[in-house]
């Protein structure tokens, strides 16, 4: 292997060379024409099918009617293949003669999966049949218009095996995080790589700089849903080999909606819904000697006290002083799609609004107002948690002639989001409102632990955000066999986060109340410049050989400044007019370029063996080595024999390929920091101290996958089965060691001395139940098992993930919990655990994974009446884990408000757990408090009405449906807390925990689409 | 209840820095301050070290061991968080404890920092001894950080030196 530049330079020669000896082959074509139409209930015209002369580049798709041109194709006998998302492929031969048009049509039956499915990534167009991987996709186009998601991850959350999206909260504009066949990387994100329209896009899952407690919002969910055709997910290294440095989490490739020639259509949509919080939040407790002073069952059992009454109070749910209230919703669209073969169009644009579930009560109100001698609060404090949001897109495509097509894509989003305080946050509601005193408005300090909602939402946080994400590609076809292809993208982010308190206001929390605001810019650009060719030949009349080679460069840049102030004059929340200021800046760039060769061999068409090999080279300074290579191998093998009887299609398939990831741009080098040094009174000088230790010898990670595992089609192709394993080792991980506290800063260094293992097993199995006229049934089932494994920690002892709860140990899962094991017995018969009744265990033993090692999900979809109503709905699981209920923990150990503190009749378990936590000396362990996290959800339910033409005719439209869709309908678990799906910690990597959040809450809608 | 979140973010607010660039070799690297300059430099920040051991951020977001060694003594209370007042009412730094931990390191910090400009300052060629006064002035800081252990901590405390090589 030469240098790259050298690699690159000769596979562009390469390219040019061919192409100008091919120029005489386009002297003999001719043209195709026809029409593709599907059967059943979603048959007529079918736009948007796929049509290829096989053995050749030459490819479109099909206009509004269905119907296509096939240009500049070489005079004599050819196979034409047409495929389309949810209908069997089908081939048909066809003779061009010089000059002349050959027409073709084709009938296409509904099918639930095909093998002719086409994934588009940075190495071109491949069949799923071609690929040796499993890659999932996700049709979205038809899901937004029924089901109720609003962002990105609620698209993601159950339809995709092996994809974990991991909800954090149901705070409006909140974030969660998402994994792919688990968590490899202990000290990197585990994010996968999102790329949109064949650019990087930034997809931050913690975005924000200043502090809410817990919860911050994704640039992932910046993307507009109803922007989007589909998604399709490469799920590891064996996979996205090709994306090198950053594909080892998977890559995420989006695809917006493009027009379709054919008659201008128009389409509106309006949206509206109510948010409710059905979440159950615990009780506040308080127990009472006769004399009303507190007595736990404790102190009766050391016989100090006996509980004479027991007081319960829940501000959170109380009509006078809670705060949570019915949220809502809308979202109106519009968008125009159309043009000519020569140039198509799809325009939108969106408006979003959402109101979260807080409100400030009245008598809140009045007291504010009162306090502050005010006639009139502002909007934000009544509703501190609100959504407006602009999407707008443009995207064009233009056949420039029969051998080029070009398109330009435009996406611009602007939103305005204000965050409320919680979760880990003695200024947050929850932590309030979960802590407060059980005697309610009557104890001495209020029914509310540390402020009242009137406080808490006087302190303010908002994010303002304009993102332009654009591209533009190119294709070029010069010869029957050579296809070239560009991409050049930019997707900027400029971000405003604001908080503020205003001097006299808010929670009167540290020298908050003396005012205080800060005012932090950020611009994320994320530049994309890729540029490919494939070469396909017929080596002979059995053997296909497709030969891709490809250019990537990206470049990410993030610039940040921060301004603070505090002592603010009354009324004011600038910065500026702080009586004490401070300011900094943040800045870090990363470069990478790569170079891949791609190698296919493809024989009778049923058999497929992939080559490929990816060189990067990273701008990272002081690494000694900045050149990595990634290789991948895979085959896939159609099984013949298998087209007539009960099993339809057989494929064998398996892969190996590798892919890394690095740590920030400065992480090898030893650097130092400015530091503002006070030399004499006032008078201050620069000095410099140690930032980062560096390594010169660190690289990056290298994950290397191996996958297997066969797609079955039975019944005639009613009934799909697809069963993928896979075994993922990450090498050379990157671990961030802490140094010793008794050497003081920098407190930790990477170093290349870890090692990973995730294995899992995968599964969907969809499946056409019924197909009638009157009534259609649609089944699918996505699962997944994971196993994850910290192989190797470099001989470093454990590191803590979350304090000494959660730890990454040698042979044990990433993150796992970890507590003092004890058993206990009620053995004086008194129905009271006291302290002596317990047995503890001698150290910190491992609990269980932090993670979900188990996911499943059943969808079902139901058509009746000739699809005038369709019915879908989707159940999800998640299991194999257990969660840190610290929210508990913390009522029972700090704030002593739960019931088992007090309560004779609590389980002998809860009062157990407590003893444990509190009552053992140096061996308290919040063990008990780690409960089991498994559960079902009724995720979503939608019931469309499709008009019917005469109705939708009458409001002057071609088509119209009425949509209710309900999303987290109920919640089957054991778990004791409101909501195991919760994460206080947010979008933390590993850290898991309960903790005074607001829980996912349950949105329904109403929807109307009108097409013109 | 932990402590609330810190009003600035990034890491930080821990420190007043100055306005830099923290990308590619925008930020200083060693052979930036092998010189005069550089050394007086980390001298500064040497002292600049030493007093935040000492002093905390004066803010009350970082504890010195001066507040510290008075809330040993119960002469104050802790505001901040549970597990913090629980500690110091044990007398035990657990260094999982941000707050405590870190106030540790922090002493820790001001006499690595002072190693590293005295030894910068003694590597310059023209470098004098008897008229040089920044080694006995960062000695000297040394010495109250040995003091001050000594009074805040028990016996058996490490004293450790990394350099970073692995």
């Amino acid at each position: 292997m030469g240098t790259p530049k050298r690699t690159f330079g000769r596979l562009g020669l390469a390219v040019l060379v061919a192409a100008l000896l091919a120029t005489p082959a386009w002297a003999q074509t001719g043209t195709i024409t026809g029409r593709v139409t599907g059967t059943g209930v979603g048959g007529g015209p079918l736009e948007a099918a796929r049509l290829i002369v096989v053995g050749t580049n030459i490819t479109t798709t099909t206009n509004r009617d269905g119907a296509f041109t096939l240009r500049a194709v070489p005079a004599g006998q050819h196979q034409v293949r047409v495929t389309r998302l949810g209908f069997t492929s089908k081939s048909s031969p066809v003779t061009v003669a010089s000059g002349q048009t050959a027409t073709i049509d084709f009938v296409l039956d509904p099918a639930p999966f095909t093998l002719e499915e086409i994934t588009t990534t940075a190495s071109g167009e491949q069949r799923k049949l071609e690929s040796g991987n499993t890659v999932h996709t996700i049709q979205v186009n038809t899901l937004v218009e029924t089901a109720p998601v609003k962002d990105l991850s609620q698209i993601l959350l159950g339809r995709a095996p092996g994809v974990q999206v991991l909800p954090s909260t149901g705070t409006t504009g909140g974030s969660q995080r998402i994994r792919i066949r688990g968590s490899n990387s202990v000290s990197l994100s585990n994010e996968p790589l999102f790329v949109i329209d064949g650019v990087r896009m930034e997809s931050g899952e913690s975005s924000i700089s200043v502090g809410t407690g817990g919860q911050s919002p994704s640039r992932l969910n910046d993307i507009n849903p109803e922007d989007i055709a589909d998604i399709q997910i490469l799920k590891g290294p064996s996979a996205s080999v090709i994306y090198g440095t950053g594909g080892s989490n998977g890559v995420v490739l989006i695809t917006t909606k493009r027009g379709v020639a054919g008659r201008t259509q128009w389409n509106f949509w309006g949206e509206a819904g109510v948010l409710h919080d059905k979440n159950d939040y615990p009780d506040n407790y308080y127990g009472a000697a006769a004399d009303g002073s507190r007595c736990r069952l404790d102190d009766q059992a050391r016989g100090l006290c006996t509980v004479a009454s027991i007081t319960s109070f829940n501000p959170l749910r109380d009509p006078t002083e809670s705060p949570i209230h019915s949220g809502f919703r809308q979202q109106y669209g519009g968008a125009v799609s159309g043009g000519t073969e020569q140039v198509r169009y799809y325009v939108t644009g969106e408006w979003e609004g959402e109101r979260g579930v807080l409100f400030m009560p009245d008598a809140e109100q009045t007291r504010v107002l009162s306090e502050t001698g005010r006639s009139a609060l502002r909007a934000e404090e009544l509703n501190p948690n609100t959504l407006g949001k602009w999407s707008l897109r443009a995207n064009t495509d233009f056949n420039v002639s029969s051998k080029a097509r070009a398109g330009v894509r435009v996406g611009f989003v602007t939103s305005d989001l204000w965050l409320p305080q919680n979760d880990n946050n003695v200024t947050g509601l929850h932590s309030s409102g979960i802590n407060g005193d059980g005697r309610g408005p009557d104890a001495p300090g209020g029914a509310w632990g540390f402020f009242t909602p009137g406080d808490v939402f006087g302190r303010l946080t908002r994010q303002k955000v304009r993102r332009l994400t654009t591209s533009a590609d190119a294709q070029f076809t010069p010869t029957t066999w050579l296809t070239a292809r560009t991409t050049l993208g930019w997707d900027q982010t400029e971000r405003q986060d604001q908080q503020f308190q205003r001097f006299g206001e808010g929670p009167n929390f540290s020298t908050y109340r003396l005012g205080y605001a800060d005012e932090n810019r950020r611009t994320i650009d994320v530049y994309t410049v890729d540029a490919s060719a494939t070469a396909t030949f017929a080596v002979t009349d059995a053997i296909q050989s497709k030969t891709t080679g490809g250019l990537q460069y990206s470049e990410n840049s993030f610039r940040g400044t921060d301004a603070h102030g505090e002592q603010l004059p009354p009324g004011s929340v600038t910065v500026s007019s702080g009586a004490i200021k401070d300011a900094a800046e943040t800045n870090t760039f990363s470069k990478t370029a790569g170079a891949f060769v791609e190698q296919q061999f493809a024989f009778n068409d049923r058999f497929f063996v992939n080559g490929a090999v990816r060189v990067d080279r990273n701008s990272s300074a002081g690494f000694e080595s900045r050149t990595i290579i990634y290789p991948k191998a895979s085959v896939s093998y159609l099984v013949p024999g298998f087209e007539a009887g009960t099993i339809s299609s057989l494929r064998l398939r398996g892969s190996f390929g590798q892919a890394g990831q690095q740590p920030g741009g400065t992480t090898a080098l030893e650097i130092f920091d400015p530091l503002v040094t006070a030399v004499g009174a006032g008078i201050t000088d620069a000095g410099v101290v140690i930032n980062n230790l560096g390594d010169p010898t660190l690289k990056p990670e290298r994950s290397t996958e191996f996958e297997a595992g066969f797609d079955a089609t039975l019944f005639d192709n009613r009934v799909s089965v697809e069963l993928t394993g896979y075994h993922k080792e990450t090498r050379d991980a990157l671990i961030f060691v802490p140094t010793p506290v008794s050497a003081g800063n920098p407190n930790g260094q990477f170093r290349n001395i870890g090692k990973t293992r995730n294995q899992g097993l995968e599964a969907v199995i969809s499946a056409q139940v019924l197909n009638t006229e009157s009534l259609n049934w649609d089944f699918t089932f996505t699962g997944s098992l994971l196993r994850n494994r910290l192989l190797d920690l470099g001989g470093q002892p454990p590191i803590n993930a979350n304090g000494t709860t959660q730890q990454h140990r040698e042979g044990l899962p990433l993150g796992g919990y970890w507590a003092r094991p004890y058993t206990y017995s009620d053995a004086n018969g008194d129905g009271i655990i006291g302290r002596d009744e317990l047995v503890m265990g001698d150290s910190l033993e491992y609990i269980a994974p932090s993670q979900a090692t188990r996911e499943a999900a059943i969808t079902m979809s139901f058509g009746l009446f000739q699809n005038r109503v369709s019915v879908s709905t989707t159940l999800d699981y998640r299991g194999g884990f257990r969660l840190y209920n610290l929210q508990e923990d913390f009522r029972c150990r700090s704030s002593q408000n739960c019931a088992a503190l007090y309560d004779k009749n609590a389980p002998l378990a809860d009062q157990a757990r407590i003893e444990a936590l509190r009552f053992q000396g140096s061996n308290n362990t919040n063990t008990g408090f780690i409960e089991k996290g498994d559960y079902a959800k009724w995720r979503e339910l939608s019931v469309t009405f499709n008009a019917p033409q005469s109705l939708a005719n009458a409001l002057g439209a071609a088509r119209a449906s009425l949509s209710f869709a309900g999303r987290n309908l109920a919640l089957f678990t054991s778990y004791s807390g409101p909501d195991p799906e919760v994460n206080g910690q947010g979008e933390a990597n590993f850290a898991q925990r309960d903790f005074l959040s607001l829980p996912p809450i349950r949105t329904m809608i109403l929807r109307l689409n009108l097409s013109y | 209840m932990e402590r609330p979140p810190a009003r600035r973010s990034g890491g930080h607010g821990r420190r007043l820095r100055l306005p830099h660039r923290s990308g590619g070799a925008r930020l200083p690297a060693p052979e930036a301050i092998a010189n005069a300059a550089g050394a007086n430099a980390l001298y500064l920040a040497a002292v600049q070290t030493f007093i935040w051991a000492l002093n905390g951020d004066g803010s009350g977001g970082t504890e010195g061991q001066i507040l510290i060694s008075g809330m040993l003594a119960d002469e104050f209370r802790h505001s901040g968080t549970f597990s913090t007042r629980v500690d110091y009412d044990m007398r035990a730094s657990d260094l999982n404890n941000g707050t405590l931990a870190g106030a540790f390191r922090n002493l820790h910090d001001g006499r690595v920092e002072a190693h590293r400009a005295i030894n910068a300052i003694t590597a310059l060629p023209d470098f004098n001894a008897a008229t040089d006064d920044r080694i006995s002035e960062l000695n000297n800081a040394i010495g109250i950080i040995f003091l001050t252990s000594a009074q805040n901590y028990c016996n058996g405390i490490p004293f450790s030196n990394y350099d970073g090589a692995t």
